[in-house]
């Protein structure tokens, strides 16, 4: 029994990947268009990425400062870079607050009294540019602070605006997770990553549709009769489309590594993290046939409107800090972002066992989507299959 | 045919409903080995259904089928070892060349590497593709496209060939090659049930026929009884005009005037003389006082279209359409 299923959804799998790989579309939409639009946005958005990047009007900074030893200097920072910063010092913090909550400030720096015991904080919207530009700028200035004192200077980023928490938290621990990343990337880096994860999910959706024209050629019906299962017949689906996704991210890798120089971390951490993308893309579009008529139009349909829309949530079109705080902190849960998260961390050098919000992220969407699709397909009338 | 093995299909009580509209009720009867069997009706009559049943693929509500003595309900595998199915859609990937078709299925099918060999060309052979084999199915003509969805259902070496309307949408020519083959397999001795909107088709194929309509069976037996059933009608057939035709109206008052079950078609009128031909002058007047012109007209001797004209007042196929959606 064992034996006839393995035989079976070897067998089905294999003629859908053959299927795929003799057609030639296959090679346009599935390789072509997204190392065209890499290349694309990566000239294109270079200047967002560069050094010399800065905005089109100076961020409006706050800084509250209780200690002048450790004020003076991030002061003497913030105003040698006008392009970037107009500074506003308050008397305390609650003012500073106030005018961060009506939008008069975009962000804020709390120097505390005693800055050995307490941390220098950093209020503004996680993982906004500015944000990332201020952990850019006043990150030297700490560190040398902390070797001067030969003390910990600990320095924190705090939600703003809507949640005024105060953690401390460790340097290490604390680092703005995409900050580290997006200080690292360049729009080629970026972009390869980003839209790897995005066509992930659609090769993986051109496998599923292939499985889903079976179900309205009537050929479904054949391999049934044939004594193949439903649920082996769909799990040979879900699994051609999980190949087809990491064969997809594998050929990118290869291909941006070699014309675009782009880091995608050490192999041993990427082919584990690349087959749970697979994976992940696959379950995202097998839930997309789970709710959708098993007809390829739809599926074809359904999948470029919620992979769409995702991946523009998620930092496949727009880079994650270039978009809005709200709708950042709203999307933490997007498996895709997890997976541009993921993947943009370990081109940094992060090993796997650092990407534990990511993988946990992941693996809970992937059980979810699953699940769900599972219990739907179950419960789903067959008709006439 | 007289048959006295015993029966390899037995169709028992089957009754099928979708939401509302009962797409077979109460359908019985047996398939004897070797045997040609023929379910005719038209679109919608829940020949279809019937065969998804009899295949395993859908659950009836009510009833059972055995085939070769295994309940498709209960034992569908082994069920389904016994039975080759060609459905009505061409099941079968255009993308790749017919062999690649064939090795997919055998391989499904759990046939070893020797024996997928061996049977490829043994089913290329009785469909006659052999030639083509190693061409892509896109490239193939609607005709041979057909005959390698009946090749990819010959695999396996079937004791009971389903045969779901496998000449839809072909020319004349293809479809003769198609019925040939079938004949073949059928005088080599494997059982078939061949389903059909096409009277002519079951006539030239089938021993016994059940006639259904609307998930039920209205007639049932060998062809002689069954085309007896038709009694002294005849069918006349008069070719008419699209005017004619698209004029609902003027339809509806021929229909009154006469004193015979009319039925509009592709291109003609056929009209049911139950009484035998001697109704025809009367038919005739009634036909020329409504400015019907009678040139081209013929009267046909019965046969299994006659009886479901006589029967259900209606023809087998719909007008002037070849869709099936049965």
């Amino acid at each position: 029994m064992i034996l006839r299923t393995m035989r079976d959804i070897g067998t089905i799998t294999m003629n859908q990947l053959k299927r795929l790989v003799i057609d030639p579309a296959t090679y346009i939409w599935l390789f072509t268009l997204p190392l065209l639009i890499t290349y694309v946005l990566g000239i294109s958005l270079n200047s967002l990425f560069a050094p010399e990047f800065k905005p089109i009007r100076p961020y409006n900074v706050g800084l509250v400062q209780h200690s002048p030893i450790v004020g003076a200097p991030i002061m003497e920072r913030l105003e040698s870079l006008p392009q970037l910063f107009t500074v506003t010092v308050y008397d305390d913090e609650e003012s500073m607050q106030t005018d961060l909550a009506d939008n008069i400030i975009t962000a804020g720096v709390v120097v505390p009294a005693d800055p050995l015991v307490h941390p220098v904080r950093v209020v503004s919207t996680p993982e906004s540019i500015v944000n990332q530009i201020l952990y850019s700028v006043l990150r030297p200035v700490l560190d040398q602070l902390m070797i001067m004192s030969a003390e910990t200077v600990q320095f924190t980023t705090e939600v703003t605006k809507t949640q005024l928490t105060t953690n401390t938290r460790s340097n290490t621990e604390n680092e703005p997770k995409t900050t580290v990343a997006w200080a690292q990337a360049d729009s080629f880096q970026y972009y390869s990553l980003a839209i790897a994860v995005m066509f992930a999910m659609y090769a993986a959706n051109v496998a599923m549709q292939y499985l889903a024209a079976d179900f309205t050629s009537g050929t479904f019906g054949r391999i049934r009769s044939f004594g193949v299962t439903r649920s082996r017949y769909l799990f040979a689906g879900y699994l051609s489309a999980v190949i087809m996704s990491v064969l997809f991210v594998t050929v990118m890798t290869v291909v941006t590594k070699v014309f675009f120089g782009v880091r995608w971390g050490a192999l041993s951490a990427w082919l584990p993290f690349t087959l749970l993308c697979g994976f992940t893309s696959a379950a995202i579009t097998y839930f997309i046939l789970s709710i959708v008529p098993a007809n390829p139009k739809i599926i074809d349909g359904a999948g470029t409107l919620v992979f769409n829309f995702i991946a523009f949530l998620g930092g496949s079109t727009a880079p994650l800090p270039a978009l809005p705080q709200w709708l950042v902190s709203f999307t933490t849960w997007l498996p895709n972002r997890a997976l541009l998260e993921g993947y943009l961390r370990l081109s940094s050098g992060a090993d796997l066992a650092s990407l534990s919000n990511e993988l946990t992220v992941i693996s809970i969407s992937l059980v979810v989507l699953l699940g769900l699709s599972l219990i739907i397909n179950s419960v789903r009338p067959k008709g006439a299959l | 045919m007289t048959n006295h093995a015993d029966p390899i299909v037995v169709v028992d009580g089957l009754f099928k409903q979708y939401g509302k509209v009962t797409a077979v009720n109460n359908l019985s009867f047996i398939v004897y080995p070797g045997e040609t069997f023929g379910l005719l009706g038209p679109n919608g009559a829940g020949k279809t259904t019937t065969l998804g049943i009899i295949s395993g693929l859908i659950r009836p509500d009510n009833g059972d089928v055995t085939v070769g003595g295994f309940s498709v309900t209960k034992d569908t595998q082994k069920a389904q070892r016994l039975l080759g199915v060609v459905p009505q859609g061409l099941a079968l990937y255009e993308d790749l060349t017919a062999r690649q078709n064939l090795t997919y299925f055998a391989r499904l099918r759990g046939l070893h590497q020797a024996e997928i060999k061996r049977q490829i060309a043994q089913v290329l052979e009785i469909t006659g593709l052999e030639d083509a084999v190693d061409q892509k199915v896109r490239k193939y003509s609607g005709g041979m496209k057909r005959r390698l969805n009946i090749a990819i259902g010959l695999l396996g070496n079937p004791k009971v060939l389903l045969l779901d309307e496998p000449t839809v949408g072909i020319d004349p020519q293809a479809r003769r090659h198609i019925l040939d083959a079938v004949r073949r397999l059928a005088d080599n001795g494997m059982t078939i049930i061949y389903t059909s909107h096409y009277m002519e088709e079951v006539e030239y194929l089938c021993e016994r026929v059940s006639i259904m309509d609307h998930g039920l069976i209205i007639a049932q037996g060998p062809l002689y009884e069954v085309r007896a059933l038709a009694g002294d009608s005849v069918v006349l057939r008069v070719p008419a005009t699209d005017e004619l035709l698209n004029d609902p109206e003027a339809l509806d008052r021929l229909k009154k005037a006469l004193p015979a079950p009319l039925e509009p078609s592709h291109a003609e009128l056929r009209i049911i003389l139950t009484k035998g031909s001697e109704q025809a002058p009367e038919i005739l007047n009634i036909l020329v006082e409504h400015q019907v012109s009678l040139n081209g007209m013929q009267i046909e001797a019965p046969n299994l279209e006659t009886v479901f004209l006589s029967l259900t007042g209606k023809a087998l196929r719909d007008n002037g359409s070849e869709a099936s959606a049965s």
